[in-house]
């Protein structure tokens, strides 16, 4: 397996033709993406607010979620962020075998977890949930619930994807360290969105 | 390497969540325990970014960089919505 380390990167400086943060281009680029990503969900979050306060009264959560069912889900995100932190310290180890079993092991969470999700979806659709529509209250729940969760969702069939391609590429040996590395820092923004939502979502 | 880091930020993340769903279904007054999710949810923020993200080893510039840009527009967002969120729901009362 190729490795590269940041001991290869130019010293950080702003004098032109070296990298100011330390960082190479693609971990840069990385962060810049995580940091507007982010932002998004920070807008959708701060949508969500506004119309809870404004709805007056919101249902109540003890009554639409099954609390233990959100908390493994929480933490298989959470193991599955694990798994991939190890993942990525194996590869600057240059051990190919032990980073696949690792990537194997977070796209394994990154499944339960979608399948949770969609089981989840399923279980408010049939009582009638939509996007348009709550049998529990305010219709805003069903528009910010869906959106938000759906949005997040969508960003963890990504990172799956991610996940499988980073795998194969591993398997093969064609992949190098600050590649499982950006897979990581993408999976973990996924995770670290999702102690947002489930905070202000499920227990608040 | 940093595996014993990884495992321990596990276990920390896990009791923090126990910890925040325990809170969460008891019977504590809705500010305080708004108040105590919140810093719990950026505990486990601030421990994933710095632990599992590795922004604890990174140069100063992309920690700035990354808390800057949403802190900051985080603040922005809530001055901005707040105020017309709780009036909205004052009206309503």
């Amino acid at each position: 397996m190729q490795t590269r380390t940041t001991e290869s990167i130019l010293p950080p400086s702003w004098a032109g033709g070296v990298s100011p943060f330390g960082a190479t281009w693609r971990k840069l680029m990385m962060w810049w993406f995580i940091i507007t990503d982010g932002l998004l969900f920070a807008g959708f979050l701060a949508a969500y607010g506004f119309l809870r306060l404004a709805a007056g009264s919101w249902p109540d959560r003890s009554r639409m979620f099954h609390l233990d069912f959100i908390a493994l889900m929480t933490f298989t995100l959470i193991t599955s962020s694990a798994t991939m932190a190890t993942a990525v310290g194996t590869a600057r180890n240059g051990n190919r075998k032990l980073t696949l079993r690792f990537l194997l092991l977070t796209l394994l969470g990154a499944v339960a977890f979608l399948s949770m999700q969609a089981y989840e979806w399923s279980s408010l659709i049939g009582h009638g949930a939509t996007l348009s529509h709550n049998p529990w209250g305010p219709a805003a729940f069903g528009a910010t619930f869906f959106l938000i969760t759906g949005f997040h969702g969508t960003h963890v069939i990504t990172g799956a994807l991610i996940l499988c391609i980073t795998a194969i590429r591993t398997a093969k040996g064609i992949t190098q360290a600050e590649g499982v590395e950006m897979a990581g820092l993408y999976w973990h923004f996924v995770d670290l969105v999702w102690v947002f939502i489930f905070t202000l979502f499920y227990l608040v | 390497m940093h595996y014993k880091r990884y495992w321990g930020t596990w276990v920390v993340l896990l009791l923090l969540t126990m910890g925040m769903i325990f809170v969460g279904g008891g019977s504590l007054p809705r500010l305080i325990l708004l108040g105590v999710l919140l810093v719990a949810m950026m505990v486990k923020a601030i421990l994933i970014g710095a632990q599992f993200m590795h922004l604890s080893s990174e140069h100063r510039g992309i920690v700035f960089m990354v808390a800057a840009g949403l802190l900051l527009v985080g603040l922005a967002l809530f001055a901005g919505i707040a105020p017309d969120g709780v009036r909205a729901f004052q009206l309503r009362q």
